[in-house]
């Protein structure tokens, strides 16, 4: 009995040391999915966006955007001739511009326009301005099955978001997070984005398809990434408003 | 019209296979407006233009053309004996308007500078629609009701970039007008306009700029050197039997501005402020009145137009849940007041929300209120409501509908525009 025992114990202690270090927190599965996420140290990316409303109705937008870092974004409107040329600029500390050619002047735009829908589309600016969700939120694991954590993150309460909280799944194999759904501040379910067809490029992990619906409005914008390139050497003047208004 | 236009398109297709050949990626685009105005009080139609715009666009990682010419139809004849009748130029008149036409070099000549050479529009400043900063190029005031748009002039324009800061220096050799409305304006006897004559050193303007980010606010402050592009009177001749006004001579004075802008926010409110200080030439307001019993013609000087004067607007907007969106600002001194006894105070707001994801938007009040007496604004006052309405069916298409309606008493730019209270529908189509 005794001979039997001490294998035993000593394999469960070894396993029990293994699990330990294998099992992460609520914050570092989150961590991980940010620097999964924001891996690339630069981006530029093509892209087209499908707007389908509740009748089926389709609208598109095609754009191009600029990313290096996590603070610094630069988006252009390629796609339909009434939006060609508008541009927008996020910087660090929730510094956003908008170049409007219409108008001939770029306008700084206020941090309450952040929570607005950017265009027509269910992405809203915060979406299209960089982020690291870690630094932003509180985390909490839910669920897990064999392919998904399920985060729960709630803003900080400096952070000025739409929503109350957000579920997140974030893939257990590569910390990608696949799918994002939105809880109002009545914890309502009214927006749910998902990231599919996930490429690795470059050695990065980049969805090549992504869908967001509003479940209220039941309205969708899909987008299709047409053209990536990672880790270009992107230089600093071209997230400035010299280059806002550069048709290229 | 014809004549113009024809070498003019004969032109751009010969271009067309250079342009082709050496562009990296030419566009062409634009749009087709047609624009309605009806008065509420006669049903008169105010305005029915349409307009074709062409954008023709190309560039390279070193340089960027840009043009855009205008045809606009504006709904009315000009027939005035049988020989018209025989003119498509006065059945059915065109104007033909290049709005602007420029070379972008970047880089040029140093790696930290930008040029761009011809004609373009240029705005400064910090606030919607009213500048006070901006004086480069002269208003159109074609439709005075849709204020804040600017006519394109000749110019060379240098943007150099040191670190965050900008620092824009603009050169205009030639003097250009403000397009004034024609409807709205009615002048009394024989006017005539002295315009600067054609040398360098009467018609020449500059202006410079210093833009520099400092935490989440952007700070400009600017100097400009030229002229109003507003006439203003002179002289005026009075006949004293008939009180009529018999001439008019108008001028366009010297002018030299300094400005002070800034845009940011606080606590998610956006705010910005904009200042010029407007210091004229010094000029004198004659007044000749001929049949002067005993005298025959008398003429006296007015008065000395010569105070400096300052021109403001502060603003603010929020966006709140929901998506309704408010607009503030605080107006002292229009772009037509030209002068210190003649700035009066303007608050003008604006809320709008968009619904279906931008495909509709409504702005169901949009208002203006001014007074010229704040001690008597009983008998002083401007309103001016502007509802409108916005429709986007499809990508590309844009529907308006909407109104002006003032309403006004004593001497203020609104109550002298009360009886033009108007409806309004445009239809664009950009392609």
């Amino acid at each position: 009995m005794k001979r039997s025992l001490i294998p035993m114990l000593a394999f469960t202690i070894v396993m029990f040391s293994v699990n330990l270090a294998m099992s992460l927190t609520a914050i570092e599965i989150v961590k991980k999915g940010d620097d999964v996420f924001n891996a690339p140290k630069d981006a530029h990316i093509i892209s087209t966006m499908v707007i389908i409303d509740k009748n089926g109705n389709k609208s598109v937008r095609k754009s191009e955007m600029y990313q290096k870092g996590t603070e610094k974004r630069l988006v252009r409107f390629l796609y339909p001739p009434d939006q060609k040329g508008i541009a927008f600029l996020s910087l660090p500390n929730d510094v956003m511009y908008i170049y409007l050619p219409a108008f001939h002047k770029i306008r700084q735009i206020a941090s309450h326009v952040k929570n607005q829908n950017f265009a027509g589309t269910d992405f809203t600016y915060d979406d299209l301005s960089a982020f690291r969700m870690a630094k932003g939120h509180t985390a909490t694991l839910i669920d897990e099955d064999s392919t998904y954590y399920i985060i729960k993150l709630v803003p900080k309460k400096t952070t000025g978001k739409e929503y109350s909280f957000l579920k997140v799944w974030y893939r257990k194999d590569n910390f990608y997070p696949v799918k994002v759904e939105y809880y109002d501040k009545n914890g309502e379910l009214f927006k749910i984005l998902v990231r599919y067809n996930l490429k690795k490029i470059h050695g990065y992990w980049i969805p090549m398809e992504m869908e967001v619906k509003n479940i209220k409005k039941n309205h969708i914008t899909k987008s299709k990434v047409e053209k990536v390139q990672f880790d270009l050497g992107l230089s600093d003047r071209i997230f400035t408003k010299r280059y806002m208004i550069r048709s290229r | 019209m014809k004549n113009r236009l024809l070498p003019l398109l004969t032109i751009i297709l010969l271009l067309m296979p250079v342009i082709i050949i050496n562009a990296d990626s030419l566009s062409i685009g634009g749009y087709i407006e047609n624009n309605t105005q009806i008065k509420f009080s006669n049903g008169r139609l105010f305005l029915n233009s349409t307009d074709l715009t062409l954008k023709l666009e190309g560039s390279t990682d070193f340089y960027h053309y840009y043009s855009e010419l205008g045809i606009k139809y504006k709904g009315e004849q000009r027939v005035t004996d049988i020989n018209g009748l025989f003119d498509l130029n006065t059945v059915t008149p065109v104007e033909l308007n290049l709005k602007e036409a420029y070379i972008d070099l970047y880089g040029f000549p140093l790696s930290s500078i930008d040029l761009r050479i011809g004609k373009q529009i240029i705005v400064w400043g910090t606030a919607d629609k009213i500048n006070p900063t901006s004086n480069i190029c002269p208003a159109d005031l074609s439709n005075i009701l849709d204020f804040g748009n600017k006519l394109g002039i000749t110019a060379i324009q240098t943007n150099l970039y040191i670190g965050s800061a900008t620092i824009t220096g603009v050169y205009i050799p030639s003097f250009t007008p403000a397009l004034l409305p024609s409807e709205l304006f009615e002048i009394e006897g024989q006017a005539t306009i002295d315009t600067p004559d054609q040398k360098l050193g009467l018609t020449s303007q500059a202006a410079l700029q210093f833009n520099i980010p400092v935490s989440t606010f952007d700070l400009y402050a600017n100097y400009y050197y030229g002229r109003y592009s507003i006439p203003s009177t002179y002289e005026v001749t009075t006949d004293y039997v008939t009180q009529d006004i018999e001439s008019m001579k108008f001028f366009y004075p010297r002018l030299q501005v300094i400005g002070f802008s800034f845009s940011g926010s606080i606590f998610d409110l956006g705010i910005w402020g904009e200042a010029g200080y407007f210091m004229p030439e010094n000029y004198s307001l004659t007044t000749i009145i001929n049949n002067v019993p005993l005298y025959g013609t008398i003429t006296q000087k007015n008065k000395d137009v010569d105070d400096p004067y300052i021109r403001y607007v502060i603003g603010s907007d929020y966006t709140f849940k929901g998506g309704l969106y408010l607009n503030v600002q605080f107006v002292h001194g229009f772009d037509n007041e030209v002068t210190k006894d003649s700035l009066n105070d303007y608050l003008i707001g604006r809320i709008e929300k968009s619904f279906f994801n931008d495909k509709l938007k409504i702005s169901p009040l949009t208002f203006v209120l001014t007074t010229g007496d704040t001690n008597n604004i009983k008998n002083n006052y401007g309103v001016g409501y502007m509802p409108e309405i916005y429709y986007y069916p499809v990508d590309n298409i844009e529907l308006d509908i909407g109104a002006y309606i003032l309403d006004g008493k004593g001497d203020n730019m609104i109550s002298s525009m009360d009886k033009n209270d108007l409806l309004f529908l445009k239809a664009k189509v950009d392609f």
